[in-house]
């Protein structure tokens, strides 16, 4: 079912959601995705598939307190629900699986 | 230090166009997002802020637009196009006939609409165009103005004239004149001898060559549908060919003209240069380019000036046409110009074009709003439910939305379809634009149906929701509709008129006596340009031994009752000036004809007084003359051995002409004139077209003959004749082309009115059917309801009649004022007309009329 596929930008986010704890909103995400994966994507990009994801019921979110910074706005802080946790698992089960079929000889040729 | 503000507009946007549950997070990470920039340079931290702005603009994160109850607009869309499809099919008839009024309207009108904008265009399409001017002059002041070779008779330099920047010398020779021999053929075409500077002047298209090709003498261009006509399949360019008038000689084809377009005036076959030979024999014309401080007043002093120096012609005058003036003034006649327009003709078109677009927008718009009437009470439901006036109106828009994107669709198809008809039966040179069109057309479909959606939204916008759900609405089709109606039925009766008098007036000139014999006569041109003996004596010989065997041939021949030479008299006399040689009267233009002895036998001539000319008796240089009985009674002469005439025209010595015999009169012009004076005198010139008069029911046999005889003498030479009917028929071509523009569109009017009637009837035998039960429950009979159904629209084509019958009368009487021989307006015209209106409008009406009429009460009380 579509709904438990996880996309590569989903499930990027849903990790580094995972790792920010109590931090993860936006533009934190953004950044991190920068650091972690040296990849540039846009906050738009970001805002998309958060929102997508919550759709699907994988995250959560709650307003943290407004902060001087944001100039007097608050922020959307995220957080990963069993359903996202399950998604993630079963992701990451599919991939290690395969893994661990592939001659271990191909592996270290490429 | 202080923090720097973002920029406002991506901000200000972000906030118009973001959803408001997300926009609290989506400003405060950009806020944050542009604070992180704070080490880029100024314009780059801009510009990466507008760009991630930017990327906020998803399907997800936009507002939806605001629209009512409903969630989308598309959603919306899609529901009124389901609801518009359901009408549709449920009021079949009506809406099939509005699309088939939008789509046959708008195809017609366009029609009309190409051709008046072919007019318009004419010689356009020349970027200097503005900046042409023909030179012409007038020898004295009585004459018209004529185009003659200004430069060489009075020895101008145009180089000297102020304002003048090029000069052209164009001899136009017509294809009986001229010819192109290739690989021993010949080939009739129009050509035109001219400078160097042709395309100077001129932009035709040119697909082969350079534009300077005229440059070398020995080449010569030609169009395309000529050339596959000369050459067929084969590649035209450089191709030896001879070309044959008064001069010959040998040419390489070096340049292609694509086409002549249909708004050119001037046309040609093919163009040779005009320094190929020293002198070409035909008259030519001048033609000058002058630069944009042009002034023509100023223009005829300054040549005034000029030609003063050459003392030859003391009386005349010069002066000089813009080249977009002539097609429609036909301020000049030449053979330079193809054709002439006529702004009559072009204003009466522009009116039908109008005419069609007003019935148009009428029908369709009546259509319309009488189907809306029927959807009031559905109106009244939604709003009812909470539909706000726009939903309503966004309703009816998509609906008109329909019929304008089937109509426009249709509509093409159909055009292209008919364009060829068109042009074949009215027999116009028109080109087909078709993107252009398209979009004409479409523009026109979109201006009918908005129009339509404005009259049904406002009555839509007026509408009282609880009158509308309760019934007490009144259902009556508004009193402007009505008036429309009848105005259209109005502008129907004018044109069917019209078109019977037009055919009427047609008919009586086609058949009316000219005094002349019409029929089994035949013009052939025969011989060549007669060769200059000067320059070539042995061919002068050779043509001359020829025309005594040709002559001699067919006046053996049993099928042939006379042979002479001249041309048939039909618009052929042209003025020159004549007077009385006894009295010191002024000149005036009298109409002059060449004749030779056998020419009244051909044509049946009746002589009033003294003799013809005879083979014995006279020559071509005895001064001798015929004239009609219109001539002698012009110059009120009693005895025609008493009176001399003299002419100017002819020689600037003063020499008398005796006049031998005085013809009854009979008609040489078109007949929108009356006979006027006209002098035939004697000429035998060896090159002259031949004139046979053939005995009845030989003229098959004859024309064979001639064909092989032609061919014997002109071996690869292409025979061509004309009979006297056939140059009849192209006389009154305008009056017949007008008779068809008529005919054709006042169906289409009758056709579209007839639909607006039969939608009256349609709304209210709907609306008055309860009506009809009770009247006859309460005992009325078939015949009462009948007649009470039926004189509400038996009134409006009648108000309709009375409206047009005098204005037409008066329209028609200033038509026929330009005929010196009419036919009578009578009456049975007026009624005839009448009685087709009513016939048809009454068949529309009637099917409905009829079954509302008969059916049982118990049916039509139980309606709805």
């Amino acid at each position: 079912m579509s709904k438990e596929h996880l996309g590569e930008l989903e499930e990027l986010i849903l990790l580094v959601i995972l790792k920010l704890e109590k931090d993860a909103y936006g533009l934190a995400i953004r950044q991190e995705i920068i650091r972690q994966a040296q990849r540039s994507v846009t906050i738009g990009a970001v805002h998309g598939t958060v929102n997508r994801l919550e759709d699907k019921g994988l995250i959560e979110s709650e307003y943290g307190g407004a902060t001087e910074e944001r100039g007097g706005r608050r922020k959307r802080i995220l957080t990963v629900t069993a359903a996202g946790l399950k998604a993630l698992e079963r992701s990451k089960d599919v991939k290690m699986n395969l893994w661990q079929q592939i001659p271990v000889l191909a592996v270290n040729k490429s | 230090m202080k923090r720097r503000q973002p920029p406002r507009l991506p901000e200000w946007l972000l906030g118009r166009l973001c959803r408001e549950e997300l926009l609290e997070e989506v400003m405060g990470d950009m806020y944050e997002y542009y604070e992180l920039l704070s080490h880029k340079p100024t314009w780059k931290r801009h510009m990466l802020y507008w760009f991630h702005s930017f990327q906020f603009l998803r399907p997800r994160m936009i507002k939806k637009l605001p629209m009512g109850q409903n969630s989308s607009f598309f959603g919306l869309f899609r529901a009124n196009l389901r609801m518009a499809f359901r009408s549709y099919s449920k009021n079949k008839l009506v809406s099939g006939l509005s699309l088939a009024t939008l789509v046959f309207g708008v195809v017609c009108f366009q029609l009309v609409y190409a051709w008046i904008r072919n007019e318009q265009s004419m010689d356009d399409f020349h970027s200097k165009g503005d900046r042409i001017h023909l030179v012409v002059g007038k020898l004295n002041p009585d004459t018209d103005w004529n185009a003659f070779d200004v430069q060489r008779m009075f020895n101008i330099n145009y180089a000297e004239i102020p304002h003048v920047e090029k000069s052209m010398v164009v001899h136009s020779y017509r294809p009986d004149e001229i010819k192109l021999v290739s690989k021993g053929m010949d080939h009739r075409g129009k050509a035109l001898i001219v400078d160097s500077t042709f395309f100077d002047f001129f932009d035709f298209e040119l697909t082969r060559g350079t534009r300077d090709v005229l440059n070398d003498p020995q080449s010569i261009v030609i169009t395309k549908a000529f050339a596959s006509r000369v050459f067929g399949k084969e590649d035209p360019m450089g191709q030896v060919v001879d070309i044959k008038c008064d001069q010959t000689g040998t040419y390489k084809v070096a340049g292609l003209v694509e086409k002549i377009p249909s708004n050119s005036s001037i046309s040609f076959d093919f163009l040779v240069p005009r320094q190929s030979s020293r002198f070409w024999r035909r008259m030519p014309q001048n033609l000058i380019l002058s630069d944009v401080f042009f002034d023509r007043a100023t223009f005829d002093d300054d040549m005034a000036v000029a030609k003063a120096e050459s003392t030859r012609f003391p009386e005349s005058v010069l002066s000089s046409f813009p080249l977009k003036s002539i097609y429609l003034d036909r301020s000049v006649e030449n053979p330079l110009f193809a054709k002439y327009g006529n702004r009559t003709n072009n204003q009466t078109m522009e009116g039908v074009a109008l005419v069609l677009l007003l019935i148009t927008l009428v029908s369709f718009v009546n259509l319309q709003t009488s189907l809306q009437l029927t959807l009031v009470r559905k109106i009244g439901v939604k709003y009812i439910i909470g539909a706000s006036r726009f939903d309503v109106g966004l309703e009816i828009a998509v609906s008109r939305l329909i019929y304008l994107i089937v109509g426009a669709g249709l509509g093409f198809l159909l055009y292209q379809w008919l364009f060829p008809y068109y042009v074949g039966l009215l027999d116009l040179d028109l080109d087909s634009t078709p993107s252009f069109d398209m979009l004409s057309m479409f523009t026109v479909m979109g201006g009918i149906v908005l129009a339509s959606w404005l009259v049904s939204f406002v009555q839509v916008y007026r509408l009282k929701t609880s009158q509308a759900i309760a019934g007490k609405l009144s259902l009556k089709i508004p009193r402007l509709q009505r008036v429309l109606t009848t105005l259209q039925y109005a502008i129907t009766i004018l044109l069917l008129v019209a078109t019977t008098v037009v055919f009427l007036q047609l008919g009586h000139m086609l058949n009316k006596d000219t005094g002349l014999h019409q029929r089994n006569i035949v013009q052939t041109d025969f011989f060549e340009m007669m060769p200059n003996q000067a320059q070539d004596s042995v061919a002068l010989e050779r043509m001359l031994r020829q025309h005594d065997y040709v002559l001699n041939q067919l006046n053996n021949h049993p099928g042939i009752r006379t042979v002479s030479q001249g041309t048939i008299p039909i618009d052929m006399a042209f003025e020159s000036s004549w007077k009385t040689a006894s009295e010191g009267n002024e000149y005036t233009p009298v109409y002059t004809m060449p004749a030779d002895p056998h020419y009244d036998d051909v044509f049946g001539m009746e002589l009033v007084e003294g003799r013809f000319f005879s083979d014995t008796l006279d020559n071509n240089n005895d001064n001798k003359l015929v004239i009609n009985e219109a001539a002698k009674a012009y110059w009120g002469i009693d005895e025609i051995s008493q009176v001399k005439l003299t002419t100017n025209t002819r020689s600037s010595s003063q020499v008398d002409y005796t006049i031998i015999g005085v013809v009854k009169d009979y008609h040489y012009q078109h007949l929108s004139h009356k006979i006027r004076p006209l002098i035939l005198s004697y000429s035998i010139y060896q090159d002259t077209d031949v004139l046979l008069s053939v005995e009845e029911g030989h003229m098959d046999e004859v024309v064979a003959f001639l064909g092989d005889l032609y061919r014997e003498v002109n071996p690869g030479g292409i025979f061509t004749y004309q009979t006297m009917e056939d140059k009849i028929d192209a006389q009154y071509a305008a009056e017949k082309r007008l008779s068809s523009i008529y005919l054709t569109f006042s169906v289409v009017a009758l056709a579209l009115s007839s639909i607006g009637l039969f939608t009256f009837a349609f709304h209210e035998t709907r609306r008055r059917t309860k009506e009809v039960g009770i009247r006859k429950v309460s005992g009325a009979g078939f015949e009462q309801v009948f007649w009470l159904l039926n004189l509400s629209f038996l009134k409006s084509v009648a108000v309709a009649f009375v409206l047009a019958t005098p204005l037409v009368w008066y329209l028609m009487r200033m038509w026929l004022n330009n005929f010196a021989y009419r036919v009578e307006l009578s009456w049975w015209i007026f009624a005839g007309v009448a009685v087709l209106v009513l016939v048809v409008a009454m068949s529309t009406v009637l099917w409905q009329t009829i079954s509302l009429s008969k059916a049982s009460p118990v049916e039509s009380l139980r309606y709805e």
